[in-house]
């Protein structure tokens, strides 16, 4: 523990659903789709399971060093240079993926909404909540979840609810009609957003009972697969072969929303409820940043770091990529690896070790 | 962590923003809502028709007295402009027009027959790729030139011509079952789709009332983004029997004797089944309705017992049968699966379809369907037998 | 200074705890120059008082002699003019003093002081203490209080016949109820602690003062229930309230001013109410109040946000009505900080979301309206604002003239001169009145809608949801004595919404809220659920 928050397991459940949930449901229908076709839903569970499988490793890490982040046990358990090198890894990671979901949203918010504004402007304006956010720390963070995931959910809801009347299940019949192959292709960029549980490496340490990380971790895994679920099939099932060459097919299914005959057109307010979930997720991952940042340089206070690292955040997110395209093919054929290893592999192998090294409290250590 | 930190950070924050200005701020005035589009091809050029709406004579500001008066001026202002592409065109208009376009309210977008048959295209795409359109637009296909209908000024009704034609859609598709959803999401859905061909409206222009006004009437088929042919008001009855898209309506059928009946439609459900006879795909349409009768134009019908009614059932499952065998003919002859039988094959029977995927362009025009109509008739209205004259004859 | 204090505090307590029925407690404060405690000479004694007192006009000595047996021994009554009650002071003390003494001294032989035999044996008025501090003395006379110093004697008697004019219980005038108490603080203390008294009469009822301020000498009672208050939150308390040093205490908002947690953020993290009832439910609740002589305010602590769209008639009337009435409340707070900056952002960024019949009125309107929207918008803002303040402002007998003027001309000539459109005008007016509906917070509303304003003419909706998200997040660090200001609905406790979205029925009620009283939670037993008499009992009562 670095920073004296304390945050319950509900609350972290909180956390990773509005880690993953934004993002996910707007990109990966899309995603999934290009590989899978009408198979979606099936990518869906097997990448529910994966983040499963990874959370559990997180989990089980986080218990062994209580109070402690990756960063800290990572330099105990594989010493000051390999650890510190794992640490600064982490603090990249957080940083990198993070400019990726910064621009991610800025781009999505000027070609849908606001052609003439400069991105700029959004990624500022994304960085400077988060930035202050943090500085006031997890607590507040936290609290401000509790009311943004419920909003951000009864949103989704209402949009899957009004979708149902021009569903046409039909549309996912053939059922797996190429095969499994097409199902896990569809599967390996999806798996990037559901190993965001990597957030609890840190977040683990201000747990109250660290002990039912495990839990909480498996509990939103699962609930954010059923979003995800209900989200791809919904999507499939509404727009059908369209999902293809839609960049953003659930910003659409929103655009075709219409409460009564009256209140058409209210894909703004959809889509800007999602941004408050976005928001959060940057300024999550931007805590997670900044601690480790923190954790790195040794010092006993984050709010400059908080500070210079979303200055770093702002120009990586604008300067990494040149464009929307670029970016969308970076996150579904050439990040994936790089992210998975960060994500899965490192916990694995931090795992084997602690348990070779017999170091960190064990099951059997606790009474 | 004390306050004063927060307050020049936050004041920073907002100089920021300001220093910058407001880029897509836009004032309601200086936006022009377009209620309908027309495009037509000329040359290699686009050329584009958009109707206007004129907010001061609809109703707003000081003329909101004079607004009431209905012998007031046309309450839209017509553009046109020509460019090679829609977007182009569109920032022509506006130059035209003074402000810059505004789409959401857009109501249909009618496309002119010479462009349909050449290819549709540049409009699915623009409309596909713009953030401000709706997929929920309508697309409508001229018989002849789209800027006539969208000149047109007759509105019905309405204030505002164009959606005169979006609200003459809607009451058409829930009331009357008489024209095809029409909007471009469907389209372009069937248009992606592997063995389907999309259906637009059909859109003419008549006389109405000394004033010239465009009416829906029939439908537009394309093969691809190209405009194969037209169904009629009947034809395109069928195509909604067999894509089970009848809600409400009425049903006019003919008693033996010559005269007239008139059945409402009072829900209906459609089932296709497909098979495979000596590796040929066949197709069965099963159409279960229930209706109720409306009007009868002979005396000596009778509608007191449950026989009768039977006896009635016929007359209209030959009519829905008549209209449904129509569409089937049209989509024949322009060899267009509008159904989407092959979609329908490929999800009953995967392996088969993969066979015969490739052949199916030449298989659709001989395919051969099974049309089973099964009608109940369930109420009669008010009155059960129409009224006899007392008097003999 | 802080030993003082300490000490004050004990002697508080001790005051208390031995008399806590009558409102005559020690004074302390810093000790004036000159000799601590009386002589036994009246003459240096009058001259030592007047000499830090000062020879003030209304600062009267009344001079006596008492006939003893051998002696004419001289007394002198001390008491401010209009300050007394000179009927009672003639009655009860210079009558007794001058006509008894002389017959009670002759009776007994002996005794062993005068005074002691004054206090016990002679004056007949209830409130009586012996004093040898002369600053204790010159702060009971400065309060109102009488002081009998008697020649050859150091100590003083100090009667309790103080008698000012006080405004009567009145209703209040900011807190209206429909249904329930009417009755509202008044600007004397003792006035206001015995309305409290009537409400919560248990001995558990507790005021421990404090004196505030170095020149005014402002009585403060902080006031909790024993047993239910925290006590750590009661120490936090005293330790805030007694650690203000200022000249003069004149109205509760000082102490308001000077014991917030966030004293720059726009949101007061101290409650106010100018009704007992209002108090004595909040101290039911383990809520601290903070009385101070003078303002017919008194002050809460913790205020959490959820008490803004609180009133105690929700209590007094049945739950439907309530829970409905709350949700409205919580509906309009909302609208009213956000409309306007959502109105902006609507028409400016995204007219899509306006029905089409109405976008096109407004645009019509909008033709010809020189000023863009935002300033219109902030512009007719401020106007109002200015009119309502005018109003407040105004001799009551041309506010009402004038509100109606600034309403329908102003409004009216505005849109017909094409110079405000009539949907900002809606907007405007609707937000200012719903403003009213949560009143502890109206004076913030002006500033968090203009901020959103800008944001939304800046940045659209998304401008919008940065601002509210700042303001949240802001909302959600705040808290007020501890307890975090958003509880319970961040941090979430599902099981303690039962009284802030809606209210439950009062015999579901049955536990404290959880984040202000800590220890002793049970306020109802369960099962109170009233129901009707048992079947077959039906016929016959029991």
């Amino acid at each position: 523990m670095f920073e004296g928050s304390k945050i319950s397991s509900r609350q972290a459940v909180f956390l990773i659903t509005t880690v993953i949930v934004p993002t996910s449901i707007l990109f990966l229908p899309h995603m999934i789709y290009v590989a899978a076709k009408r198979d979606a839903w099936l990518s869906v569970l097997a990448i529910t399971l994966f983040g499963l499988g990874v959370g559990d490793i997180i989990g089980r890490l986080g218990r062994r060093f209580p109070g402690q982040t990756v960063v800290q046990y990572s330099r105990r358990l594989l010493g000051p240079v390999l650890g510190g090198a794992v640490g600064l890894v982490y603090a990249g990671f957080f940083i990198y993926i993070n400019a990726f979901v910064v621009r991610e949203f800025s781009e999505m918010l000027v070609t849908n909404y606001y052609k003439e504004t400069p991105q700029v402007v959004f990624v500022l304006g994304i960085v400077f909540v988060a930035v202050y956010i943090v500085w006031y720390g997890l607590e507040v963070l936290t609290r401000v979840n509790d009311m943004v995931l419920p909003l951000v959910l009864i949103m989704l809801g209402v949009l899957l609810i009004t979708s149902v009347p021009i569903a046409e299940p039909e549309n996912l019949l053939p059922v797996l009609d190429n095969g499994v192959g097409p199902v896990l292709q569809g599967a390996v960029p999806a798996a990037v957003f559901f190993d965001e549980t990597v957030i609890m490496l840190v977040l683990i340490s201000n747990l109250t009972r660290p002990a039912e990380a495990r839990v909480a971790i498996a509990k939103a895994v699962l609930l954010v697969g059923l979003i995800q679920l209900l989200v791809v099939v919904t999507v499939v099932t509404v727009l059908g072969t369209l999902t293809e060459n839609q960049l953003y097919p659930t910003l659409h299914l929103a655009r075709h929303l219409r409460v009564g005959p009256y209140l058409a057109n209210v894909d703004p307010l959809i889509l800007l409820i999602w941004i408050l979930g976005g928001f959060l997720k940057v300024t999550i991952f931007h805590y997670c940043a900044t601690i480790c940042a923190a954790q790195l340089l040794g010092l006993s206070g984050y709010g400059l770091v908080s500070v210079v690292n979303g200055a770093i955040l702002s120009i990586l997110a604008v300067v990494l990529w040149e464009d929307a395209i670029e970016l969308s093919y970076q996150i579904s054929r050439i990040i994936p690896p790089f992210f998975l290893a960060v994500q899965a592999g490192i916990p694995v192998l931090l795992l084997a070790v602690a348990f070779f090294k017999r170091q960190g409290v064990t099951a059997g250590d606790r009474n | 962590m004390t306050g004063i930190k927060i307050i020049p950070v936050v004041l920073i924050g907002l100089a920021l923003l300001f220093l910058s200005g407001c880029w897509s701020n836009l004032e309601l005035e200086n936006r022009a809502f377009v209620s309908a589009l027309g495009i037509d091809k000329s040359g290699d050029k686009l050329r584009v028709t958009a109707q206007l709406l004129v907010p001061s004579l609809l109703g707003g500001g000081q003329n909101r007295a004079m607004g009431t008066d209905p012998n007031k001026k046309n309450p839209v202002f017509i553009v046109e402009t020509e460019a090679r592409t829609l977007s182009e065109a569109v920032d022509l208009l506006s130059k035209e027009s003074g402000r810059r376009l505004f789409f959401p309210f857009l109501q249909i977008i009618v496309v002119g027959e010479d462009l349909a048959r050449y290819s549709i295209l540049p409009v699915t795409e623009w409309v596909q790729r713009d953030r401000e359109l709706r997929l929920k637009t309508l697309l409508g296909v001229a018989v002849g030139e789209a800027g006539e209908v969208i000149k047109a000024p007759g509105a019905g009704l309405e204030r505002v011509p164009g959606y005169f034609l979006g609200s003459s859609t809607e009451t058409a598709n829930n009331f009357c079952s008489r024209v095809v959803e029409g909007n471009f999401l469907k389209f372009i859905k069937d248009l992606s789709s592997r063995s389907r061909d999309p259906v637009a409206l059909r859109l003419a222009t008549a006389e109405v009332s000394d004033q010239k006004q465009a009416r829906i009437s029939g439908s537009a088929v394309f093969d691809g983004y190209r405009l194969a042919g037209w169904l009629n008001d009947r034809e395109t009855r069928g195509y909604l029997w067999i894509t089970g898209d009848i809600q409400r309506g009425i049903i006019s059928a003919t008693l033996p004797h010559g005269e007239s009946i008139a059945f409402e439609i009072r829900g209906s459900d459609t089932e296709i089944k497909t098979g495979f006879v000596d590796g040929e795909p066949v197709v069965d349409i099963n159409i279960v309705m229930k209706s109720a009768v409306n009007e009868v134009h002979n005396p000596v019908v009778s509608l007191a017992s449950p026989r009768d009614l039977d006896r009635l059932e016929p007359l209209v499952e030959r009519q829905v049968a008549g209209e449904v065998h129509a569409a089937l003919e049209k989509a024949r002859r322009l060899n267009t699966d509008i159904f989407g039988f092959g979609e329908i094959i490929h999800r009953q029977h995967p392996a088969e379809w993969r066979r015969i995927a490739g052949y199916w362009d030449e298989i659709f025009p001989l395919l051969p369907v099974q049309v089973q109509v099964k009608a109940t008739i369930r109420r009669t209205g008010q009155i059960g037998s129409p009224v006899r004259p007392g008097k003999p004859e | 200074m802080r030993k003082i204090l300490n000490m004050i505090l004990r002697r508080v307590k001790e005051a208390e705890s031995n008399r806590p029925r009558v409102p005559e407690p020690a004074v302390g404060r810093d000790k004036a120059q000159g000799p601590p405690y009386l002589t036994r000479d009246l003459d240096n004694n009058l001259k030592i008082i007047f000499d830090i007192a000062g020879r003030n006009p209304d600062l009267i000595v009344r001079h006596m002699e008492i006939n003893l047996p051998g002696e004419a021994r001289r007394c002198a009554l001390l008491f401010l003019d209009e300050m007394v009650d000179s009927e009672l002071m003639g009655s009860m003390i210079i009558e007794p003093v001058l006509k008894e003494l002389p017959q009670v001294i002759k009776s007994r032989r002996a005794y062993t002081s005068l005074v002691d035999v004054i206090e016990k044996n002679v004056l007949t008025i209830p409130g009586v203490r012996q004093f040898a501090s002369v600053s204790e003395i010159i702060g009971e006379v400065l309060r109102g209080n009488s002081a009998l110093l008697l020649d050859k004697e150091n100590k003083a008697l100090i009667c309790a016949n103080r008698a000012y004019e006080v405004r009567s219980v009145e209703e209040p005038t900011l807190e209206t109820v429909v249904r329930g108490p009417k009755e509202g603080f008044t600007e004397s203390l003792s006035t206001n602690m015995a309305l409290l008294r009537r409400k919560i009469a248990g001995p558990n009822l507790r005021f421990d003062q404090l004196w505030i301020g170095k020149y005014s000498q402002t009585r403060v009672a902080v006031t909790y229930i024993y047993g239910i208050a925290d006590r750590g939150l009661v120490e936090e308390v005293k330790k805030r309230v007694s650690r203000i040093s200022i000249d003069g205490v004149l109205d509760s908002g000082y102490i308001e001013q000077l014991i917030e947690d966030a004293p720059y953020s726009l949101f007061p993290t101290v409650g106010n109410t100018e009704k007992p009832d209002v108090v004595a439910a909040r101290l039911l609740e383990g809520k601290v109040a903070v009385l101070v002589d003078g303002s017919p305010v008194a002050l809460t602590v913790p205020r959490l946000f959820y008490e803004t769209i609180q009133t105690p008639e929700d209590y007094y009337s049945r739950p439907y009505n309530s829970s409905v009435l709350r949700i409205i409340r919580l509906f309009f707070f909302i609208s009213t900080v956000v409309l306007p900056g959502f109105y902006v952002a609507v028409v400016n960024y995204h007219p899509e979301l306006i029905p089409r019949r109405l976008i096109i009125t407004m645009a019509g309107d909008r033709e010809g309206v020189p000023l863009p929207l935002v300033l219109e918008v902030v512009v007719f803002g401020i106007i109002f604002e200015g009119l309502r303040e005018a109003g407040v402002r105004m001799p009551r007998a041309v506010g009402s003239a004038i509100t109606i003027v600034g309403a329908l001309l102003i409004g009216q000539a505005t849109v017909d001169a094409g110079l405000v459109t009539s949907s900002t005008v809606i907007v405007t007016a609707f937000v200012g009145i719903a403003g009213f509906i949560t009143p502890g917070l109206t004076d913030i509303f002006i500033i968090i809608r203009f901020f959103l304003v800008f944001l939304s003419g800046v940045l659209g909706i998304s401008g919008l949801i940065m601002g509210i998200l700042v303001l949240y997040a802001h909302m959600c660090s705040l808290r007020s004595f501890g307890v975090p200001y958003m509880a319970p609905i961040a941090p979430l406790n599902f099981s303690q919404l039962k009284d802030v979205y809606i209210r439950a029925p009062l015999w579901h009620l049955t536990t404290r809220p959880s984040f202000i009283a800590k220890e002793n939670r049970r306020r109802m037993k369960e099962g109170l659920k009233p129901e009707p008499p048992e079947k077959g009992n039906n016929s016959s009562r029991k």
